[in-house]
């Protein structure tokens, strides 16, 4: 954007008023420009009827997929669980204890940083 | 259609009836696309943005609230996908684009007759952070606070945004006048 040598802290109220009016002006303007065809209440419905299809089609999918990820996991915890229970014993407790030593790390660190500060 | 009829529109609208929402999408077409063409100075990417739009109402129409007006609730869904747009197709700072469409809008402008729109020209060669809040502002007349709202800023934010936008628009004006 170019640069003039008349600095714009020394624009006054009115000058901006006047800015702010050409724009509106100009904007109108841009109406006329572009006049808009707006299409018949038909089209709208077909297009709503279209849309509301394609996402029931996609809700469907996403249903059908999340089942069976759901589905595969806790089949496969089950036979875990039946074949090995001491392994998936510890690593649901490694899993709890994990995040909390973590969680309990990083807030001992804030806190140092914080001190230092 | 009257703030009493659009309310029953809007209340069967949510509760899934398509005519309803067909009605609603119908009025309100014409203002979405003005509106759009406005913050993007683009008449193809506003087209495309006003039929992203009213596909982004078809899907969420059930959980529009009626806390904000209607007009509003399309307004931040547009101007959503505009930026959603900037930011996938990194075109802000691309200013050959810009001055592409704007070229074609001094052109059309020109073919029916209107003067050159210096205001314009400016305005599109600020950034979208100031020229989507300066329109709000200053065309459709909404305050600060729902400003921010819309454009998911703070109010000081949309306060000095819009200041500064304007104190460039001037500034160019008044550079091209003395040109």
């Amino acid at each position: 954007m170019k640069r003039h040598n008349r600095s714009i802290n020394h624009l006054n109220n009115e000058d901006t008023e006047l800015g702010t009016k050409k724009l509106i002006s100009e904007l109108d303007k841009l109406d006329n420009i572009y006049p808009v065809k707006t299409p018949n209440i038909e089209w709208f419905q077909q297009v709503v009827l279209v849309e509301k299809k394609q996402l029931r089609r996609k809700f469907i999918r996403e249903l059908a997929l999340f089942l069976i990820v759901a589905l595969t996991l806790l089949s496969t915890y089950l036979v875990a669980f039946h074949h090995f229970p001491l392994v998936v014993f510890v690593i649901q407790i490694v899993l709890t204890i994990l995040p909390i030593i973590v969680l309990t790390k990083k807030r001992e660190r804030i806190a140092d940083e914080t001190d230092i500060h | 259609m009257d703030v009493s009829e659009e309310r029953k529109y809007i209340d069967r609208a949510v509760k899934g009836d398509t005519y309803a929402l067909s009605v609603l999408l119908q009025a309100y077409y014409e203002f979405l696309f003005k509106y759009l063409i406005k913050i993007t100075l683009n008449p193809v990417l506003a087209e495309d943005l006003t039929q992203d739009t009213m596909v982004r109402c078809i899907e969420k129409i059930g959980t529009y609230n009626g806390k904000s007006k209607f007009s509003s609730w399309l307004i931040t869904i547009g101007t959503n996908l505009y930026i959603d747009y900037l930011r996938k197709v990194k075109r802000e700072n691309d200013l050959w684009e810009k001055e592409r469409a704007i070229r074609k809008i001094q052109w059309q402008a020109a073919l029916s007759n209107e003067s050159w729109l210096p205001a314009l020209s400016v305005l599109n060669q600020l950034s979208y952070n100031a020229r989507v809040p300066i329109i709000l502002k200053h065309y459709y007349g909404y305050t600060y606070k729902e400003i921010a709202k819309i454009i998911g800023v703070s109010e000081g934010t949309v306060k000095s945004r819009v200041h500064n936008g304007l104190k460039v628009i001037q500034e160019e004006l008044i550079s091209d006048e003395e040109a």
